[in-house]
């Protein structure tokens, strides 16, 4: 009735035509409507001269004000998350409402329940974006930039492994960044090879192998007992089930551990040795089971020393190599985490030897029959003499590695340069 | 330095040891010396043959050893005849394995030629005619040589034979 009576007063009726159109509508009123509609009539009928707006003036505006509070807002309700205000075609038209976590969503939501629930259900969507870290939502883009920019762990490791704690560091080359394999590792070291080791008080098997060398000294040999001339390298007859000593020295004694296969590889942070690691596939796991079973079966080829020159006197009480079946073999021993004595073996397949020495007479030009004088001495020598040297530069990533762990590590080294294809070759 | 200077020279000394009865050392590295040499045609020609080389008749590795006889030894598995060669398949892992390894070669050729000596003993040679020239022949001809050596008049095998004949 009220808008019947503003409409027609915009229409230039006056006060008393008004009144007689208005008047049989009255009678279909209450009382309470016909006083509040009389009163207001009046008002209009009889303007007071305090009033400094013209009474009809002041009915329509607050007519149309009470109109307008009733009505649905103008254009649509569209919620920009905080500090992305104008980044939407619609947010020029729309009233940016200020929702950064769901806590905010929940009292938004509750103070406007008026909205209707396309506006909710997007902002509902973009909530979710923020908790979730839905890359595909465009809401979720900036949220996931917020969050950036509040310290918050990488979205990376959100996505990836949620898993990680900020502490977490890279298994390949230890460095902290919250990823299982950073960025680095991850294109440059595809491959794994197999690294082990062989301490007294550790339960590891560790050892340094070139790929593959392992691997075929197992294959090569029966399960029987090896025995060398030197006590250093004896090695006595170990079985599945149980773990036997090997040789007379305590320091050496080998005990065979657990083999996890469900245990990542891990790798030290020596430069000079980029770790690669190897996907743990069918083929690459049994080979690295083979590596492992290699060190604690014996062979029954005899052990041949090779012999070393050193500089000081006392070193070839640290260190060892000998030629057995088809590979060569070097040990050293330094001093472990907890200060006991950790040896490390590695080996390298005595046919690559003989090809390097040959393609060093090649080069030279020298008869054939003359390589053949010297080969096997050349290339078991020139093979221990350059497997030393990279066995003792890896024995501090391998420390470093196997600190306080006691379970098997399964490594690789190779030198820095070479790629985990190249190494096979 | 000293260990490893002398193990080498005594490895080396060892490596040429002879390995038949009665022929020196010294003897048996000329040998094994003319059988290196390259008597095919080529750039090689009079040379030293690489460890990985294939003869013109097909033999493999320096020595040029018949891919026949390598199935004699042991160290093939099968040879094939072609156009009246003997060769052996270039893609056969053991083939490519002998090529890469001179002392597997070094290991055939003392096999081979303890057998051949085994089998001579039981002939009797021609005039002019030594142990190392009937081994040499043996080791280019075949257990036929002498047969086949009567009416031979391959330039290289002929070369080869000066070379060897008369070293023990």
């Amino acid at each position: 009735m009220k808008e019947v009576i503003g409409a027609l007063m915009d229409e230039g009726y006056s006060p008393q035509e008004v009144r007689e159109m208005v008047g049989p509508m009255m009678a279909d009123m209450d009382d309470q409507g016909e006083s509040d509609l009389g009163s207001h009539v009046f008002d209009l009928v009889h303007p007071t001269d305090d009033q400094e707006e013209p009474p009809h003036e002041q009915a329509r505006r607050a007519i149309l004000t009470q109109a307008r509070d009733a009505r649905q807002p103008p254009g649509p309700q569209v919620v920009v998350p905080s500090g992305v205000i104008n980044s939407l075609p619609e947010a020029q038209h729309a009233r940016p409402v200020r929702v950064d976590t769901e806590d905010s969503y929940r009292a938004f939501r509750a103070s406007r329940r008026d909205l209707p629930e396309d506006s909710v259900e997007e902002l509902s969507t973009a909530a979710q974006a923020e908790l979730m870290g839905d890359v595909d939502n465009g809401y979720a883009s900036q949220l996931i930039g917020n969050i950036m920019d509040r310290d918050v762990a990488s979205v990376t490791s959100l996505h990836d492994n949620p898993n990680v704690s900020v502490d977490q560091s890279c298994i390949l080359c230890g460095a902290h960044g919250g990823a299982v394999v950073c960025d680095n590792c991850g294109d440059r070291l595809p491959a794994l090879l197999g690294l082990f080791e062989r301490g007294y008080a550790s339960q590891n098997i560790v050892g340094l192998f070139e790929r593959g060398a392992a691997a075929s000294m197992y294959d090569d040999n029966p399960s029987t007992g090896i025995h060398g001339d030197d006590d250093f390298y004896r090695l006595q007859r170990m079985s599945d089930h149980e773990s036997s000593v090997v040789g007379a020295e305590e320091f050496y004694r080998l005990d065979r551990g657990e083999y996890d296969e469900q245990r990542s590889p891990l790798v030290g942070q020596d430069g000079f040795y980029r770790l690669p690691r190897h996907a743990l596939d069918v083929g690459g796991l049994s080979a690295l089971i083979g590596d492992v079973m290699a060190l604690s079966v014996p062979s029954t080829v005899y052990a041949e020393e090779i012999p070393l020159s050193f500089r000081r006197a006392d070193q070839h009480q640290h260190i060892t190599a000998w030629k057995q079946g088809n590979h060569i073999y070097g040990s050293i021993r330094v001093t472990g985490w907890d200060r006991r004595p950790r040896i490390l073996t590695a080996a390298t397949p005595y046919v690559k030897e003989v090809g390097i020495v040959v393609g060093y007479s090649t080069s030279a030009s020298i008869p054939p029959t003359h390589t053949l004088a010297v080969l096997d001495p050349l290339a078991r020598q020139l093979g221990a003499s350059r497997l030393l040297p990279q066995l003792a530069a890896a024995a501090p990533a391998v420390l470093r590695v196997a600190h306080g762990k006691a379970a098997p590590l399964v490594l690789a080294a190779m030198p820095a340069g070479v790629s985990a294809h190249d190494a096979w070759v | 330095m000293a260990s490893g200077a002398v193990a080498l020279t005594v490895a080396r000394n060892n490596d040429l040891r002879s390995p038949l009865f009665g022929v020196s050392n010294l003897a048996w590295a000329c040998f094994i010396e003319a059988l290196t040499i390259d008597d095919d045609h080529g750039t090689n020609k009079g040379k030293p043959r690489h460890f990985n080389a294939r003869s013109y008749a097909g033999g493999l590795g320096c020595f040029a050893i018949s891919p026949r006889r390598l199935v004699e030894l042991g160290v093939l598995k099968e040879a094939f005849v072609s156009k009246g060669k003997a060769i052996a398949n270039p893609n056969d892992k053991r083939v490519v394995g002998f090529l890469l390894n001179p002392l597997t070669q070094r290991d055939a050729l003392i096999e081979s030629m303890r057998r051949y000596v085994a089998t001579i003993s039981k002939l009797t040679l021609p005039a002019n005619m030594s142990l190392s020239g009937a081994l040499a022949l043996h080791h280019r001809l075949g257990p036929k040589a002498l047969v086949k050596w009567q009416i031979h008049k391959e330039p290289s095998t002929i070369a080869l034979f000066r070379r060897a004949n008369g070293l023990f």
